[in-house]
Formats: C-alpha cells, structure tokens, sequence
C-alpha cells in the first residue's frame, strides 16, 4: 500500500514539476518503488534466499524476480546517467533547467 | 548452418563489434574514422544477408521457432515466427536505404555515434528475435537508450529530453505489465499459452500507445523531427512500429476475450489517424509533416491489427517503413529523380492505385472508408506541398534509393501474395472499380489542394518548442491510463 502510494507521489511529481531534475528524480522513484513491490510480492520473511546447498528447493524465495529486477536497475542507471548528461547540456546552453526558461530561450 | 544459429547472429554481430570499437574508444590511431565507418557499414551489409536467410529459411517453410541463444549471452530464449518476418522486412528495409543513400556516414560523424548506432541494430535485432516480454523490454531499452543520445547529437538537446522522458514513462508501464503478468501467472513468455490479466493488458496497452505516439501523445513530432536525416529515417521508420509489435504479441492475445478495449482502442486509432492527417495537412515543416505522417501510418495499422487483419496490418507498416525512410532522406535534396520519388511516397502514403496500401485498405465498412479517404486526402494534399529542395547531399545516390525504392516495393508485394490473396479483392469488381476511381479523384483534388497552398512559406522557421506541454501531456498520459482502469471495471 506504502509502495502504490510513493508511486502516485512519483507521478504527481512528474507532473507538476518544471525543473528537470526533479522529473527525473520523480522518474526515479516510480522505478525504485516498482522494484521493490515486485521484490517485496514474490518473497516474505519466512523463505530462504535462492542458494541450492542440497537438492531440496521447498521454502525457498523465487530467485526470477531478484534477475529480473537487477537487470531493471541496470537499466535504469543507464538512464539516469544519460538523463542527467542532457540536462548539464541543456543547462550550458540555457542558463537554466526550467521548462518555462526553456521555452523562452530557444 | 542452421536457422537458430542465423537469427543467434542477428544479435550478436552489431553488438560484437560495437564492444570492440567500445574498448578502442580512447586509442589513438590514424584508421579510427575509417575503421569505424568501415566495421559499420559492413554490419548492416552481414545483417541484410543474415536477414535474407531467414527470409529463404522462412519463406519456404513458415513456422515458430523457439530456441535458447547460445554460449556467451547463456540461457536466452529467442522466438522467429511468420509475423516477425514482417517486422525483419521493415528493419532490414530501413538500414539498407540508409545504407545505400550514403547517410550512415553523413548523419553519423564521429566515432561514439557509430558505437551507438550498432547498440541501436543490436537492440532493433532483438526486439524482434525476443521470445519473452523481459527480453523484449531489455532490448527496448538499449534501442532507446541509443536514440535519446543520437537525437541530441543534432544539438537538440531539449528534443532529446522529451523523448527521454515519455520514453521512462512508456517503460514504467512495460515494467509494471511484466511485473503483474509475473506475479498473477508466474509466467514471462509471450501470452498465447496461458491467460493473461486484464490489468497488466492494460499496462502494455498504455505503453504502446506512448511508444506509437498515437492520440493523444503528440512527441513525435518534436523528436523525431530533431535528429538528423538518417536517424529521423530510421526513428519513424523502425522505432515507432515497434509498438505495434508489443500490441501484437504482448497485448493483443490477452484482449481478444475484451471485445469492449478492443473498440475503444479501435475509436482511439481512428481519432489518432484523423489528427495526425490534419497535422500533416498543417504543419510548415517538412520533417513534422513527415514524422506526423509516420504516426498516420501507425494508426491505419493499428486500426488494421483491431479488426483482426494481421497480415495487412503487417504488409502496411513494412510498406510504410520503406516509403517513410526515402521521403526522410529525399525531402531536403534538389536532384531531379528526388522529387520524382517524394511523389511515388507521397501516393504510397495516400493509397492510391496501383499502390500497395490502396490494396490493404480494402476490407472496411462506408463509414470506414470514408473517414480513410478524409485521412488519406489530408495526408497528400499536406505533403504534395512540398518542394524538395537542396541542402543534404544525396545527388550521386539517387539512383541507387530509386532503384531499392522499386526492388523492395516489388519484393513486398511478391512475399505479402504468399500471405494475402489479392486477387479475393478483385471478386467485386464493381467495388474495386470505384474504389480506383475514388482513389484518382482524391490524388487530383489533394495535388490541386496543395497546388494552392504551395504559396506558403514551407522552410519558415517557427517558434515551436512544446516543452510547455511536456506537463500537460504527461498528465493527459495519466488520464488515458485512468480511462482504460474505468474501462475495464465497465
């Protein structure tokens, strides 16, 4: 519920702000919230981690999601670095990192 | 050699030397410029033979085809079937017309850029070889984590960041249709087996339409437009179908049950073809027409797809993907057989006789019809407006996007017969004959429309800069996913 609830802040976020960073941090959250749900859903506290010392694989935490979400954060840090990269240009080539600013610059 | 190792190749080949020229990224050598250009050009020269062998391969004996990539990238699992071969055309088109134009080395100067237009195919490759939805979300990524970089290479920088930002938004929702596909059904391949649930058809719906750029997203025309020649080419031409292959194999099988989404996408991809017309018929410049008309195409396809012709809505936008990639890279050129092919795209586009798409648009009910003829009248009028005129170099390869405008049209055809029975058309011949007629009157009032119109300024630059809308049109992102919750709780 917590989660659900960082992700309509997120978005809200993603809305309302002008400012460049902040969309992205915005972008940010909702991904890292996503992450941790889908983690959070496939395993709780009474599983062990996915690490075959015998043959017996009963209780133990589905290991896709934990790839799958890894492979998720790659993703995204890719594409934080990127994101940020484009905004230090914008921000040399308009003195500023609002939308509005930007609008009336170019 | 067999098949599964071909299409294994399909991936590996771009991505292998790109690593190479990745780590040879800070050396020092006089060949740099050339090795690059070189190791590029004869990427996609292995990949139009890869790719022609699974054509042969598939052509002969169509079928599905799973089977894990191996050795170094370990336990993928890739899928080939018949309707890839589409998307295999559309891609395989676009790199050889940019290849032949010369404009792999003209709208890709420098070194880094060339790395990233191989991750670019690596990610093309695999979205259409992925056999699973998380594979297909990967290479999305690396195919569009390349574009945000070659679309601010132009120093377009703002263009770029919009694109960044619909582009995270479109995969927020591929990743949260993965993640409840998972959690409900424990299952990662390509629906078709199993039941999928309504909420995550929702997610990939969402996706797609952002990805499509269809009604209401309106991005693409800033984006798109930003990049250089070949790169806007290979964007309207590649990138912006590959949201009808999502629609296909992620979200369609788990709607067909849906009638009820499946006509609200269905009146969503008719508004989406009637706005972007109108856009083409408005715009000044010559890449926003262009780019708009792309999402025109998109449209028609999608509205193809819900009326359940998967194979005219596959010719369609292998169709579209050649006529799209010529018109980008003739548009601005001033050589006589430029103009001449513009023309010949500007009728594909329209769908007039004896043109493909006027072949594909058969199958619709009056009201249908008519909204397509307002459509396809608003596109060439918009588009006979423009005058190629000279400032890209393309004079001495004219000829030869001519000569592979004609051999891919000819081939398209010939391999679409094997799927589409185009003589079934002729059956009612009274119909055909009208519709060739009602084509002939739309092509000479569009050519008079524009003929009067061409008094406008068409390489007036203007001040247009939608950043302001970025918020408005992520909000209106937000409203279209709480329409779609609505109407699946109807």
């Amino acid at each position: 519920m917590i989660e659900a609830l960082i992700i309509i802040i997120g978005f809200f976020g993603l809305i309302t702000n002008r400012d460049l960073i902040r969309k992205i941090m915005c972008i940010n959250i909702i991904q890292g919230m996503l992450i941790y749900m889908f983690i959070n859903f496939s395993a709780h506290s009474s599983m062990t981690p996915p690490i075959l010392n015998s043959g017996d694989i009963s209780g133990m935490a589905d290991p896709v999601p934990h790839a799958l979400m890894l492979t998720a954060i790659v993703v995204g840090v890719c594409f934080n670095s990127i994101a940020l990269s484009i905004v230090v240009k914008i921000y040399r080539r308009c003195q500023s990192i609002n939308t509005d600013d930007i609008y009336e610059q170019s | 050699m067999n098949r599964a190792e071909i299409i294994d190749l399909l991936i590996i080949y771009p991505f292998i030397p790109a690593g190479m020229m990745l780590f040879t990224l800070f050396c020092k050598t006089v060949f740099k410029k050339d090795i690059s250009i070189f190791t590029t050009n004869l990427s996609v020269i292995v990949q139009y033979f890869m790719g022609g062998s699974i054509f042969l391969f598939f052509f002969n004996n169509p079928s599905k085809l799973v089977f894990p990539l191996n050795g170094f990238f370990g336990s993928i699992t890739l899928m080939f079937d018949t309707y890839k071969l589409f998307f295999l055309a559309a891609y395989m088109a676009t790199t050889s017309i940019v290849l032949i134009s010369g404009h792999i080395n003209e709208s890709f100067r420098n070194y880094q850029e060339r790395i990233l237009l191989l991750l670019f195919f690596t990610g093309c490759s695999g979205i259409i070889v992925s056999g699973d939805m998380f594979n297909f979300f990967v290479y999305y990524e690396l195919m569009i984590i390349c574009a945000y970089v070659l679309i601010g290479s132009n120093k377009k920088y703002s263009a770029s960041l919009k694109y960044m930002i619909f582009g995270a938004l479109s995969s927020i929702f591929l990743l949260s249709g993965i993640i409840v596909n998972y959690l409900y059904t424990g299952m990662l391949s390509f629906p078709g087996d199993y039941s999928m649930p309504v909420l995550a058809c929702i997610f990939f719906i969402l996706s797609f339409m952002l990805k499509s750029a269809i009604f209401p997203f309106s991005w693409v025309s800033t984006c798109h437009s930003a990049a250089r020649v070949g790169f806007s080419a290979m964007l309207s031409s590649f990138t912006l179908i590959t949201g009808i292959f999502g629609l296909y194999y992620l979200a369609l099988p788990g709607l067909r049950s849906n009638g009820m989404i499946l006509n609200d996408i269905l009146i969503i991809a008719y508004l989406s073809s009637l706005i972007s017309a109108w856009n083409v018929f408005k715009a000044v410049k010559i890449k926003k027409m262009i780019a708009w008309s792309s999402v025109y195409a998109v449209s028609n396809a999608i509205i193809l797809l819900m009326h359940g012709q998967i194979f005219y809505s596959f010719v369609y936008i292998s169709a579209h993907s050649i006529y799209k990639t010529v018109m980008f890279l003739v548009c601005r050129t001033d050589h006589r057989l430029s103009k001449v092919l513009f023309n010949l795209c500007v009728m594909t586009a329209g769908g007039v006789f004896p043109f493909m798409i006027f072949l594909l648009k058969a199958h619709h009910n009056v009201f249908e019809e008519s909204l397509l003829i307002i459509g396809s009248f608003l596109v060439m009028a918009g588009l006979f407006r423009v005058v190629p005129k000279g400032d890209v170099r393309l004079t001495d390869n004219a000829t030869w996007v001519f000569l592979m405008f004609l051999i891919l049209n000819i081939s398209l055809f010939f391999f679409s017969t094997r799927f589409i029975d185009f003589k079934a058309q002729l059956v009612d011949y009274n119909s055909f004959i009208s519709r060739i007629y009602i084509s002939f009157v739309i092509l000479g009032v569009s050519w008079l429309t524009a003929k009067n119109r061409r008094a406008q300024v068409l390489y007036k630059e203007t001040k247009e800069f939608p950043m302001r809308s970025l918020n408005r049109e992520l909000a209106v992102s937000i409203i279209m996913f709480l329409i779609l919750i609505l109407t699946f709780g109807r």
